[in-house]
């Protein structure tokens, strides 16, 4: 049996993040805007990597994304934002978190809206790092364009147990 | 077999938050409600302190904000935006829209932004939130809740 001492003083033991910049609506940052329409399909907003400990732990992921609606307006059918989490990249990895919002809105002006997720991801780990993409696809839309901000965060805690 | 000393200090250096009393939707603190009227100017609706030093140099900042809008049927913006530093005086690093539009319609937003400050700076830096709504025919009101979060933490 293993007699290591170990002092855990904090839990959080790492952290990573992706942010446009500036991390502003309307942000002048090329990554931004990315226009959608109903053939674009799934687009990525942003990948971050986390190093992450042997010990069992729980990765606190959490997104913020504006966008401006260009239409339909409220009268017509209902349009939706899908967001989706991948562990791993969409094509290869899993996926792990989808949140689906409204994209209707824009009556002769655009309507403004803001989105945050948040999940845990609990799956056991099976390398020292970890990589999570966060992906948008628009359906039943006009034309959304999403503007910043783009804020990606993953949060690695320790179990306790 | 190695019999190791193993101290792990963690990440999370300060955790530094500001909410309503009681934090609710039509909360009864006096700080709320904050009234947006038509062409107004940016409100403070909360600052934060939050302790810094050069092994923490980001801070993971959150917010949530409950608001009503009154009677803008067009489309109208309510506009959140994170100063670092005073709203005349400091540096706009976030900022994002959501919709202002409705009749007695209640909304919730809530973001987050990571502040990467540059290190030369001093050991603290306050953050203030403001609301400002374009646009919106009637009032938009803040109402609660409002809760604004910040986490400093070591790269």
């Amino acid at each position: 049996m293993s007699s290591s001492f170990q002092i855990n003083i904090e839990r959080l033991s790492n952290f990573a993040y992706d942010t446009l910049n500036p991390n502003i609506s309307d942000s002048t940052d090329p990554r931004v805007p990315i226009p959608l329409d109903n053939t674009t399909g799934e687009v990525i907003l942003s990948t971050i990597r986390l190093p992450v400990q042997k010990e069992k732990s729980f990765i606190w992921l959490s997104a913020t994304v504006g966008f401006r609606v260009n239409g339909p307006d409220a009268s017509n059918p209902p349009a939706a934002m899908i967001f989706r989490i991948y562990r791993g990249n969409p094509d290869t990895g899993n996926l792990i978190y989808t949140t689906t919002d409204s994209g209707q809105g824009g009556a002769g002006e655009p309507t403004f809206r803001t989105t945050n997720l948040n999940h845990v991801d609990t799956q056991k780990k099976t390398c020292s790092c970890v990589s999570y993409t966060l992906t948008v696809e628009a359906v039943d839309i006009e034309s959304i364009d999403i503007i910043g901000p783009i804020t990606f965060t993953a949060a690695e805690i320790l179990d306790s147990n | 077999m190695a019999n190791p000393l193993k101290i792990r200090l963690g990440k999370l250096i300060q955790f530094i938050f500001d909410i309503l009393r009681p934090n609710t939707s039509n909360s009864t603190d006096p700080r709320v409600p904050v009234i947006l009227p038509p062409a107004s100017e940016p409100v403070t609706l909360s600052c934060i302190t939050v302790p810094v030093s050069k092994e923490s140099p980001l801070v993971w900042l959150s917010a949530t904000i409950g608001s009503l809008s009154v009677f803008s049927l067009e489309p109208s913006r309510l506009v959140f935006s994170i100063w670092r530093g005073q709203p005349d005086t400091g540096e706009l690093i976030f900022s994002t829209a959501d919709n202002g539009q409705g009749n007695g319609t209640s909304r919730t937003t809530t973001f987050t932004h990571v502040d990467q400050p540059n290190r030369r700076f001093c050991r603290k830096i306050t953050y203030c939130l403001t609301a400002q709504a374009f646009d919106n025919e009637d009032n938009i009101n803040i109402i609660g809740p409002v809760t604004f979060t910040g986490a400093s933490i070591k790269n």
